[in-house]
């Protein structure tokens, strides 16, 4: 296991490589770029705000805020699952014929969906300043609590991008699953907005448990416990190693089947 | 022309005594669907019917070969399509591990085994060196330490910086093999590299192989044009249906293939039997029936 992510930190130019490809291939020859990628939170958190907030007049103080502050980390997990899954299927000549650590593909996939959240960020900065300043010592948790969920991103993102190798259903698994768990998690209504029995449960979510921290540091400026941090690190720690695991145990035939 | 200039880093060169590449009673099945593989529905069914879903065969593409390439060798691979040598090929680059025996490389290993395998037709030339030359484990410095000598013996100077799909195949074979051969390879596989290219740069191609070679490095070359073979390699093997059938003089070993060929398309006068018998491999007898074998059985996968 330790062996294996040596391997990949000796191969860190090729992932930094892979992740530059990505940006630069995704959006070479269309006019607005990279924009693309900073119009679709925004629109979205538009939408939401229009049917939540006007509509369905949700009683939730800055709404906008409290809405970036989960949706912009939840579209992260989420596209970074949609690209890393058929990251692997669809190098199939790649793989075939050159041989590098496979896990690279993934990986690289949700770093480069990372730049995109960290453009999307710095659009909704002034935003949520506008509303609360520029400066609250609650920020300076948020690289803590990210890191770890890049680190339970990235072990969903290498053990999909293996299952969807032999199991071509993995993708529209996923996308099922991912509209079901957006709408189980509290990202457009707040934990308090929802109903007692569902509070309890939600917790079970470690997602919910991560949009929560985050919509607490933001909203309410106020720090994760310590024990919540623990769990927090337990969910990404643990999903990195056995998702990796996983990737270990299934990879030797990933040419044959790819 | 090629620079003679360049230095030719070579880190501890191995003794000759000791083999680069290690091929041990090496095997590789294959499983050749009928269908493609078994999706959820399948598998579901499967376990609500109890009964067998996934239609496949087995197929071994490699059986129990074994060989040796040394240090400054080149070893020429010739066959029949779906011989099993770019399986072969493929199991010594690490791509496909073996279901039998082992592989042991010693240096650095540079397989091109496709055109372009790791091109992306979007980015430039200049992007794609980098980007082909960190797939074969290079850091970004040492490429671009490297980059006007792959780019001169490539002859694209005037193209590098336009996007990838705008070049012709055979701009970027070039390309591809002035990547894969300007990275100080101890160990070069190549697999029907120089079936693309003008005369002109073909023999550019040998007269760096040559290079190569001299350099010290050990080379595997898979071809089917006999001619470059029998005066490329220093020794030559056979492979029939997944075996090594025999390894030697490359004149001798062509010799015996363009035998079999042509009495293989002799059509009326039957084979002497003695000679036929004697190319079956022992192992092929056990799996009498063996489908019709095609030319990169992985690729059935799809």
């Amino acid at each position: 296991m330790f062996h294996r992510l040596r391997t990949l930190w000796e191969w860190r130019s090729l992932v930094m490589t892979l992740v530059g490809r990505d940006l630069l291939a995704r959006y070479k020859g269309s006019t607005l770029g990279v924009l693309w990628s900073l119009m679709h939170p925004l629109v979205l958190a538009a939408v939401y705000t229009f049917a939540f907030k006007f509509v369905i007049q949700i009683q939730i103080p800055n709404y906008v805020v409290f809405l970036l502050a989960g949706l912009l980390p939840w579209l992260f997990f989420a596209s970074s699952l949609g690209i890393a899954t058929t990251s692997i299927v669809d190098s199939g000549p790649l793989v075939k014929k050159v041989a590098f650590p496979r896990e690279a593909l993934p990986v690289a996939s949700v770093l480069a969906q990372l730049v995109h959240f960290a453009l999307a960020y710095f659009v909704a900065l002034p935003i949520v300043a506008g509303y609360y300043g520029l400066l609250r010592p609650g920020y300076l948790a948020l690289p803590l609590i990210m890191a770890l969920q890049i680190l339970f991103t990235t072990g969903f993102a290498v053990a999909l991008s293996v299952s969807q190798v032999y199991l071509r259903d993995t993708r529209h698994l996923l996308e099922v699953g991912l509209q079901v768990v957006f709408w189980a998690t509290p990202i457009v209504y707040s934990l308090q907005n929802a109903p007692e029995a569902m509070r309890r449960t939600v917790l079970v979510n470690p997602l919910a448990l991560f949009m929560v921290t985050y919509q607490d540091l933001v909203t309410a400026n106020q720090l994760p416990t310590l024990s919540r941090v623990s769990i927090l690190a337990a969910c990404g720690l643990g999903s990195f190693f056995l998702g990796y695991g996983l990737f270990h145990r299934a990879e030797r035939r990933i040419a044959e089947y790819v | 022309m090629v620079p003679q200039a360049r230095p030719q880093p070579r880190t501890s060169p191995a003794p000759s005594t000791t083999p680069a590449v290690v091929v041990r009673d090496v095997s590789k099945r294959f499983r050749v669907y009928h269908r493609r593989p078994a999706g959820l529905k399948e598998r579901l069914l499967a376990v609500v019917l109890r009964r067998q879903v996934e239609f496949y065969e087995e197929l071994w593409a490699v059986r129990g070969v074994s060989l040796e390439v040394g240090a400054g060798e080149t070893l020429g691979l010739i066959g029949p399509n779906g011989s099993g040598k770019s399986t072969l090929l493929q199991i010594i680059a690490g791509i496909y591990s073996p279901d039998r025996g082992a592989v042991r490389v010693r240096g650095r290993l540079r397989a091109l085994l496709e055109l372009g395998a790791g091109f992306n037709p979007e980015l430039s030339g200049r992007e794609n060196v980098l980007l082909n030359g960190q797939l074969l484990g290079f850091r970004k410095q040492e490429i671009k330490r490297r980059f006007n000598t792959i780019v001169d013996f490539a002859e694209i100077e005037r193209f590098i910086d336009m996007p990838l799909k705008t070049y012709s195949s055979g701009m970027q074979m070039r390309l591809a093999f002035a990547i894969a051969t300007h990275l100080d390879p101890e160990v070069l596989l190549l697999d029907e590299i120089l079936a693309v290219g003008d005369d002109h740069f073909q023999r550019k191609c040998l007269k760096r192989i040559y290079e190569i070679r001299e350099s010290g490095a050990a080379i595997l070359f898979i071809s089917h044009d006999l001619n470059t073979v029998e005066r490329l390699c220093d020794r030559v093997g056979l492979l029939m249906k997944g075996s090594l059938v025999d390894v030697g003089e490359p004149a001798d070993i062509v010799g015996r293939y363009q035998a079999l060929l042509a009495a293989e398309h002799r059509p009326a006068a039957p084979a002497p039997p003695s000679q036929q018998a004697s190319l079956e491999p022992d192992v092929a007898t056990a799996t009498p029936a063996e489908p019709p074998v095609p030319p990169q059985p992985p690729e059935r996968f799809r």
